[in-house]
């Protein structure tokens, strides 16, 4: 794990050991478990180990369509550099959203939405940049 | 759904009573969750409401009610099987066992927790609420190795107690206050 991620993280490093056996004992003894595999596809994201993360991400994508599982993924791949692959799992969890239920605006969810944003800016796609700003309300 | 019937009755039928909302109903109203459920279904006595037919969600393996919090649902069941129970003149003992454990918890008490359940979990050995929050305070106490074989030996008891090894690495890992 990078060093920055460890000494950025608020939590006694014991603890947070300690939750990853939580999390293995509950993927083990909760198989096919959604909620479960999300919590820990999350944690591993946030300890930046964000091939783990995918790993988990992508097997919850094949049992659940999740716009936020997609843009985890997306979040995953952008952290990885692999531009591509994050603009693809961004755009899907995006064409996901259902205007009735409406997005989580999370300090994590809209990170994704600005995330993207940068994508399509950095790759000159302003039409995409401007529809998702409108969309979202993102300034 | 609540309608007033041409009895004159208010009836619920064929909706949920989320467990979710008692948890919250209490900390409002600064009450424990046990007096919660009888403010609760005094209220609908008051008003008439007769229960037809109800669903009790749990909502447990959604992440959204804590594992520590699934006894409620059951003493939902109790209520709605045996509504007499709330005129007793005092709630069922181990009711107030539990309860009183998951406000010492609540209120941060881990140590007084574990060394106030030692009776009650020898009298009740097997009741799995008593035990779940007896794993809990373990883990506030940061006796990790404890809570983890607690759980372990709840969910190898009932899996629907599995889910919390998930509560608990969330606590773990996002250094959650336990409210």
């Amino acid at each position: 794990m990078d060093l920055f991620i460890w000494l950025a993280y608020s939590q006694p490093i014991r603890s947070i050991v300690e939750a990853e056996k939580f999390y293995k004992r509950a993927i083990e003894v909760l198989p096919g478990n959604i909620e479960a595999m999300r919590e820990y596809a999350l944690f591993l994201h946030k300890m930046g180990r964000y091939r783990d993360a995918l790993r988990y991400a992508k097997k919850l994508a094949q049992d659940a369509d999740d716009m936020y599982v997609e843009l985890l993924i997306g979040d995953c791949y952008l952290k990885l550099d692999e531009k591509e692959e994050a603009l693809r799992a961004y755009e899907k969890g995006i064409a996901m959203y259902n205007e009735r239920i409406g997005f989580s605006f999370t300090d994590q969810n809209t990170d994704y939405l600005r995330n993207l944003l940068s994508l399509y800016e950095e790759n000159g796609q302003q039409e995409k940049a401007k529809a998702l700003r409108d969309k979202f309300d993102l300034q | 759904m609540v309608y007033y019937s041409h009895s004159g009755y208010y009836v619920l039928t064929g909706k949920s009573i989320d467990i979710d909302f008692f948890p919250i109903f209490a900390f409002e109203n600064q009450q424990s969750k046990l007096r919660a459920l009888k403010y609760f279904f005094d209220f609908m006595s008051a008003k008439e409401l007769h229960i037809k037919y109800a669903d009790v969600a749990y909502s447990v393996n959604g992440g959204y009610t804590r594992p520590i919090h699934r006894y409620i649902g059951e003493e939902i069941f109790e209520i709605l099987r045996a509504p007499h129970i709330l005129h007793a003149e005092s709630p069922p003992e181990l009711w107030t066992f539990r309860d009183t454990a998951e406000n010492m918890l609540s209120g941060g008490e881990d140590e007084i927790v574990v060394e106030y359940l030692e009776e009650p979990l020898k009298k009740y050995p097997e009741d799995l609420p008593l035990r779940m929050l007896d794993a809990a305070a373990r883990l506030f106490m940061k006796r990790f190795g404890d809570a983890f074989d607690k759980v372990d030996r709840l969910c190898a008891k009932d899996d629907k107690y599995c889910y919390g090894f998930v509560y608990m690495a969330g606590i773990l890992s996002t250094n959650k206050e336990y409210s």
